[in-house]
């Protein structure tokens, strides 16, 4: 049989190998490429709020990131960007959506140094975060840009809504006319509706004064001084006109609105004057005792020691804050029940006061309609209605500007409180060509295992089934095998077929034995290997009738002469070496030569010729 | 076009065919190489060298025109954010700036709009990228210096569009006008609150005049201290104003013109309808005065508390510290009178300012009562009315013009827009790489080309050569 070598079976193997390998890799890298690959565009992001190193947003909530992907923000995106659920879903994105603190050395240093300094509560609050947002490639490059830029957006307008700018005036103007109040009803509902918004745009104007919406043209001050204008001018001119007209829709119901108004009033005061009377107790009580407290201690020599409240005063700030359960820290109110004692007496009087007054404005109500018609004629009506509806719209124009300025201020606060530290970067996630590289090495490595292995099979079944284990030649069955791969189809005209006989075989077996035959043969068949080496284009085989068949792919007839008497000078030497005789009987038949360009006509055409030969011997 | 666009690709396929069939050949024939016969056709190759360097050159003028070609037809845009909060992130208005917006649908869908292109949205969004030279770049967040914004992002269409009956370069630059006047209505300052309305003083109270007038000045005084902060000492080529200047001018406007404007109306008791407007007053009176009574009740209650405060109940503690000027000052801490007394100053800071307006109300109101009446001071108001108007025009304008020119100068345009244009030097280099391997796959074949042809007809088989040569001597008789 033959040596194991490994680098023989590579070497037949290796196209076989290399086609693998390749192919394993392009299907890799297709199926990778279209069905594993992701886009994950990414960016930094920052919290700037005077409160985020302490992990809090402007409105002292806990910072909490993971706002980003709420459901609701996910699903303002999408229907932003158009993108249908058959396309994905809002947890399709959610999943894909990773907000990750940055840490950094020396954050982790300064929380070392404070632990080890004793300061155990010390806790790191991160205010850089990293979000992504990865996806398959099906969508192309921009998709996941484009979605985590919206998220983005989103949280940023959300974030300045919810933790900066929370409050902002309703406008119950909007459908006023609608709802079938008298005429002092809608103008006081205007009244009040303008009095709100001049007060929160005023705030507003004082918090960011140099803020100008750039998709209306107008700051804050702008609208509150628009506001107040129709306000001071054309409320009060509706009001005036409503009260010197005396014009209402129904005189009854409106009075008796006014009298409950009233009636009302009566009962808060009645109840105000019950707790301040009470009030007043407490507190002269808490002063009586307190005083008790104040009276000078006397000592055993008669001496006084001064009042016990005297140098009481601790000389530090202390306990100024308790402790949530969750650990969280939160200020207390410590006000003196002193000064919580009078501050409720002053509410209570406030109230008392205001009330009588509210109710000398309803009587000024009261009076100015007692003696008005039950109902204000059709086309005072109708003027006052169109007058109404004339500023209900004004106002609700204006107002539209107003939300419109303040969407783009929470936009505005989200891009102050949250800063973008970095562009969003599009890249691919798995470096794909790398894996593939590995995929057709490994595939590679693989082969050449596989190879080996089947190579040696191979040896193991050629030696046992294809092998003459006398000369270690290939067999019959593999010359008919040969044969038969090259029947059908034309030689090339250099192919030549040699036939090779040892002629005194059969006598010197008889002479000398059959250990002495069977080394005869081996010895032939060696001759013979090393004068034709069998290679891809050089066959040589046993066909187990004493004849040895060489098949070359290309061999002049000079050349085989040549061989054939290079080889009969060899067992020459080799009989004078053994001692036994060991006679060449050969031929041989060129394609090209003996106009014959199949096999089995060429064999025969050799054996002829051996035979010939031989006769001619 | 796309012919075009398809040159580069086939040379690049037929430069491949021709290394494999030169590695093909070179692996066949290895073995019989020898290194004289090699040398003999290395020498037939020189008699070649016409052949081969009329062929290099021609391929390397195809290359380098189908390369330029295709980048002057199809270039990439560039879009570079030159204002100051584009590093930061932000637009013009300090919102977050969104790069995506670019190619979004309502801008895609203007662009189709504007040009009349046979295409949809998709469609257009399909041959759209955006990038951004950072996109090469790894996201390092452990490195301060690799957290960077880009203001530069390059668009490309993909010569695909000429399917649509259009061009790259026309998509681009519809896209370029689209979406920079978006940017512009969006997030870039607007000056319409300059563009002043005066439709409302029809028929509107002399009185009501000078504050709406006011209002209106206002509106001009609020625009111009964004950029005075900014710029103070900016100025307009052609009037030398200064923010600081029109301010001032402005405030004159409003203590100055508006104010003998108001004198001369309540000196002559000018209405347009006296009942009218001495009801309103009288019921702005009767609002006031009740917003006046609970600011007095509320602060009447503080009085009382403070008073009824007993001096024992607590004590207070003395705190040497500054005062604004940096001079020694004795502070103490807070307690509860300090907080009553607070408020108790500022309900009747309120009620005091109530009072005031009460009494302008009710002087005016007895200014319109008691005037004659007559056209000539009505026409006196209507003219000074007329020269207001004008006046806040002309202030108005001069904002515009001020304001106008220094965002000029200082946004230059926000966007610039450019199309990058193939560099020949580039392409060049690029080409005659290209063109080298040519030659030396071309070269190379053309050297083992009668070794090949030996090796196949030595494997022909021969009744087909005879057939061959019978074939040829038959085409040649």
């Amino acid at each position: 049989m033959k040596e194991l070598d490994v680098f023989r079976y590579l070497k037949k193997y290796r196209a076989v190998i290399a086609g693998f390998s390749i192919l394993a890799g392009v299907v890799f890298f297709l199926a990778a490429q279209f069905r594993v690959q992701q886009y994950t565009a990414a960016t930094v992001i920052e919290y700037t709020g005077s409160r985020a190193a302490e992990g809090l947003s402007p409105d002292g909530s806990a910072i909490d990131p993971s706002e980003i992907y709420s459901t609701n923000l996910v699903s303002q995106a999408m229907k932003t960007l158009d993108i249908a659920y058959t396309e994905a879903t809002i947890d399709d994105i959610r999943m894909g959506i990773q907000v990750e603190p940055v840490i950094t050395e020396e954050d982790l240093q300064v929380r070392e140094s404070k632990l080890n300094n004793g300061e155990v509560d010390f806790e790191l609050n991160p205010t850089q975060y990293v979000v992504s947002f990865s996806c398959g490639v099906g969508n192309g490059k921009d998709y996941p840009r484009k979605v985590l830029n919206q998220l983005l957006q989103e949280y940023g307008s959300y974030y300045g809504k919810t933790h900066v700018n929370t409050a902002q005036a309703p406008n119950p103007v909007s459908d006023v006319t609608t709802k079938g109040y008298d005429y002092l009803e809608m103008a006081e509902v205007m009244d009040d509706t303008l009095t709100d918004l001049t007060e929160d745009l005023s705030d507003k104007a004082g918090w960011n004064g140099e803020f100008r919406s750039s998709r209306t043209g107008r700051c804050f001050q702008d609208l509150k001084d628009e506001f107040a204008f129709i306000r001071n001018v054309e409320v009060r001119q509706l009001f005036s006109e409503i009260l010197a007209g005396r014009i209402t829709r129904d005189r009854d119901v409106l009075l008796d609105k006014y009298r409950n108004r009233n009636q009302n009033l009566e009962i808060s005061s009645s109840a105000m004057s019950f707790e301040v009377e009470r009030l007043r107790g407490i507190i002269g009580a808490y002063e009586g005792a307190i005083g008790e407290f104040r009276v000078p201690t006397i000592n055993a020599d008669g001496e006084s020691t001064g009042s016990v409240l005297q140098n009481n005063v601790l000389p530090n700030v202390y306990d100024d804050r308790d402790r949530y359960e969750d650990g969280g820290w939160t200020p207390v109110d410590r006000t003196a029940e002193y000064d919580v004692l009078l501050r409720q007496y002053i509410e209570d009087r406030t109230v008392y006061e205001h009330n009588a007054i509210d109710g000398d404005y309803n009587d000024y109500i009261l009076s100015v309609f007692t003696g008005a018609p039950a109902s204000s004629s059709q086309a005072d009506q109708e003027r006052i209605q169109a007058e109404i509806e004339r500023l209900a719209e004004k106002i609700n124009a204006l107002q539209a500007v107003y939300y419109e300025t303040n969407d783009e201020y929470n936009e505005f606060l989200g891009a102050q409180n949250i800063r973008m530290l970095s562009s969003v970067r599009v890249a691919e996630r798995f470096p794909i060509m790398l894996f593939t590289i590995l995929i057709v090495l490994i595939f590679g490595a693989l082969g050449c295992a596989g190879a080996a292995l089947f190579g040696r099979i191979e040896d193991f079944i050629e030696y046992y089934a294809f092998t003459n284990k006398v000369d270690g030649l290939p067999n019959r069955a593999k010359c008919d095998q040969f044969i038969a791969s090259r029947d059908g189809r034309p030689l090339p005209e250099s192919f030549t077929c040699v036939v090779c006989k040892l002629a005194n075989l059969q006598t010197e077996n008889a002479r000398l034995g059959r250990e002495a035959g069977d080394q005869m043969l081996k010895d032939f068949a060696g001759i013979l290997t090393s004068v034709f080496p069998p290679c891809e284009k050089l066959f040589v085989g046993n066909n187990g009738a004493g004849q040895y068949l060489i098949f070359a792919e290309s061999l002049g007839a000079e050349q085989a002469e040549a061989a054939l008497f290079q080889a009969g000078v060899a067992l020459e030497q080799k009989s004078r070496d053994r001692g036994y005789r060991l006679e060449l009987q050969s031929g041989f038949a060129q394609a090209g030569a003996e106009k014959c360009y199949y096999i089995r006509e060429l064999l025969s055409a050799a054996i002829r010729q051996t035979g010939a030969k031989a006769a001619a011997k | 076009m796309l012919l075009i666009h398809a040159i580069m690709p086939l040379l690049a396929l037929y430069l491949a065919v021709l290394c494999l069939t030169l590695v093909f050949r070179l692996f066949i024939l290895k073995a019989k190489l020898p290194a004289l016969g090699l040398r003999g056709g290395l020498g037939r190759l020189s008699e070649k060298r016409r052949r081969l360097a009329a062929l290099g050159a021609l391929f390397f003028l195809v290359c380098i025109a189908a390369q330029m070609t295709e980048g002057l037809y199809a270039p990439d845009m560039l879009m570079v954010f030159n204002y100051e909060e584009a590093a930061r992130g932000q637009n013009p208005n300090v919102t977050r700036f969104n790069e995506s917006d670019i190619l979004s649908d309502h801008i895609l869908e203007q662009v189709i709009q504007r040009g009349d292109l046979k295409l949809s949205t998709e469609q257009l969004s399909e041959c759209l990228t955006l990038s951004t030279p950072l996109d090469e770049e790894k996201l390092d967040v452990t490195q301060a210096s690799a957290l960077k914004i880009s203001t530069e992002y390059r668009v490309r269409c993909s010569e695909r569009v000429s399917l649509y009956r259009t061009t790259p370069r026309r998509v681009l630059n519809l896209l370029a006008d689209v979406y920079w006047e978006s940017f512009v209505r969006n997030y870039a300052e607007n000056d319409s609150v300059l563009d002043l309305s005066f439709q409302e003083l029809e028929g509107m109270e002399y009185l009501d005049v000078r504050d709406f007038l006011e209002m209106q000045a206002r509106k001009l005084q609020n625009y111009l201290p964004a950029y005075n902060s900014e710029s103070g000492s900016f100025r307009a080529a052609e009037s030398g104003e200064t923010f600081a200047s029109l301010s001032r001018k402005i405030d004159n406007f409003i203590n100055i013109e508006l104010e003998r404007y108001e004198a001369f109306a309540l000196e002559n008791g000018l209405s347009r309808n006296k009942t009218t407007y001495q009801s309103r007053m009288q019921y702005a009176n009767r609002l006031l005065e009740t917003d006046q009574r609970k600011n007095l009740a509320a602060h009447d209650v503080r009085i009382e508390a403070i008073q009824m405060y007993d001096a024992f109940m607590t004590s207070f503690v003395l705190i040497p510290t500054y005062d604004v000027e940096d001079e020694f000052y004795m502070s103490r801490t807070k307690v509860g009178v300090d907080y009553f007394a607070d408020e108790a100053k500022e309900q009747l800071a309120a009620a005091t300012r109530l009072g005031e307006e009460m009494e302008h109300n009710a002087y005016a109101s007895t200014q319109v009562g008691g005037a004659a009446g007559g056209a000539s001071p009505r026409d006196l108001a209507d003219q000074r009315i007329a020269e207001l108007t004008a006046e806040l025009t002309r202030l108005s304008a001069q904002c515009r013009e001020l304001c106008g020119s220094y965002v000029k100068e200082k946004r230059d345009g926000y966007i610039q827009m450019s199309f990058l244009t193939p560099s020949l030097s580039g392409e060049a280099l690029r080409a005659l790489v290209l063109t080298g391997l040519f030659a030396a796959a071309w070269g190379g074949n053309a050297v083992l080309e009668p070794f090949y042809r030996e090796y196949r007809d030595s494997l022909s088989v021969p009744e087909k050569k005879g057939r061959k040569e019978k074939a040829r001597k038959g085409d040649g008789a």
